[in-house]
């Protein structure tokens, strides 16, 4: 019962996180980061994204013009460079913006059913 | 430097991933990724370290497929629409491939299917049961290929959709009389009579005259076909009148009676004259000929009746066919 329990919750956690950690990366790529990186600041904050999770959906956001990337050498290897760009600045506040909403109306709604 | 179990991974990857764009950029980024985060864990980049971490990234499969959660080869709104167009091409094509074994002419329609004319390597009939998957499997492939195009065809293209209503097909009612019984099973038990005669004689096609010894009007094989055709139709009309007991669908009827119009068809295009045994006293071929243009005509009539009770049945209902 409880492995059933853990593996709905992981689904469901995985659909939230999709929106959410887009917000991350469009809030944490302010300066130009590469990928292991950005997971090493993620993991600092207290959330776990897998890397073959972040990679995918950098290339989608930079296809969307949201961020821009570039190749840098840096000391021995090459790396890939990401940073927010003047679309997504746009995005990221809009959807910070719905975000809050979302978060007020489920306290709003968390409030009604404590006085019930 | 190079490490190979770092090159097979990135290889794999490769392999799966159907991007035209950036490809090499997304490699070059995994690559340099597993190196950093191998050399940041362990000190130093190994094959037993390089492992690790290519175990922990995920397979080269997973990996592809994240990349193209947006790319669909077929997409899922057409799946309706791939079964409906299959189940029609399929009738279609079936139907080609029958008037051309019937008519005994080959049909070419390039580059999308070839009928040849049958019969020349093996029996009509085998090689008829042989093209019922064989079509099927075709024509799936081809729908299947149709909506690939339209899938990757960035232009919005609405296909035609046909509501095909099938209630009809179990609604139409049989204008025959009750089944009885007692009917059946007169039905039944001469028809295992037949099938007594047909094992005690191997033929239902014999003649005594004159007190001689029982003999088979035709050869082994033109006896057995025949004798099978008869047991075939026999079959038919009991399974017919006992379907009488549950539904009266004038289809059912209909298709029944075209079944048995073919068969005829088909013992007509048997060359029975070479396969007659030699008998004194009657000119055999002259009276089987009248015998079949008999019963076909009879049963043309029979099918062009049963096609007049379902059409009647149909405007009597008011609904319309497809």
């Amino acid at each position: 019962m409880g492995v059933i329990m853990d593996f709905d919750v992981g689904k469901f956690e995985t659909e939230m996180n999709r929106g959410f950690l887009q917000i991350l990366v469009l809030l944490c790529l302010e300066k130009s980061m590469y990928g292991y990186r950005m997971l090493s600041s993620f993991r600092q904050i207290g959330y776990e994204v897998e890397e073959n999770t972040l990679y995918p959906l950098l290339r989608r956001l930079e296809g969307k013009g949201l961020i821009s990337s570039k190749w840098e050498v840096g000391e021995n290897r090459p790396k890939k460079f990401y940073k927010i760009t003047a679309k997504g600045k746009k995005l990221r506040t809009k959807l910070l913006k719905i975000w809050k909403n979302q978060n007020t109306i489920i306290d709003n709604l968390m409030e009604v059913n404590d006085e019930l | 430097m190079n490490y190979k179990i770092l090159e097979d991974y990135i290889k794999e990857i490769d392999h799966y991933l159907v991007i035209k764009e950036g490809r090499n950029e997304i490699l070059n980024e995994i690559k340099s990724h597993i190196l950093e985060k191998t050399e940041s864990e362990s000190g130093e980049i190994n094959d037993n370290a390089l492992k690790a971490i290519i175990e922990n990234y995920g397979s080269p499969k997973m990996v592809a497929e994240k990349y193209m959660e947006d790319y669909q080869i077929i997409s899922p709104v057409y799946k309706k629409y791939l079964f409906l167009y299959t189940g029609l091409l399929f009738v279609i094509h079936y139907g080609l491939i029958l008037l051309s074994a019937f008519s005994n002419y080959e049909m070419v329609l390039f580059p999308f299917f070839y009928i040849p004319i049958m019969g020349t390597h093996s029996p009509v009939w085998n090689q008829l049961i042989l093209y019922i998957p064989m079509t099927f499997f075709y024509d799936f492939g081809l729908v299947c290929l149709f909506l690939y195009f339209v899938t990757q065809n960035k232009n919005k293209i609405k296909l035609p959709w046909f509501e095909i209503n099938l209630n009809w097909l179990i609604e139409v009612p049989e204008k025959a009389e009750e089944p009885k019984k007692h009917i059946l099973g007169v039905m039944i038990l001469g028809f295992a009579a037949v099938l007594f005669v047909y094992l005690r004689y191997n033929t239902l096609f014999f003649l005594t005259v004159g007190g001689e010894k029982t003999a088979s009007a035709f050869n082994s094989a033109a006896s057995k076909w025949l004798s099978f055709s008869v047991i075939f139709i026999y079959l038919l009309e009991i399974l017919h009148y006992t379907s009488r007991f549950f539904s009266k669908s004038a289809w059912v009827k209909l298709i029944k009676d075209g079944i048995i119009l073919i068969i005829l068809w088909l013992i007509i295009n048997y060359p029975i004259e070479e396969a007659l045994v030699d008998f004194p006293y009657l000119n055999l071929s002259t009276i089987i000929t009248f015998a079949l243009l008999f019963l076909s005509i009879m049963a043309s009539i029979n099918f062009i009746k049963s096609l007049i009770e379902v059409i009647d049945s149909r405007k009597k209902s008011g609904s319309k066919p497809i």
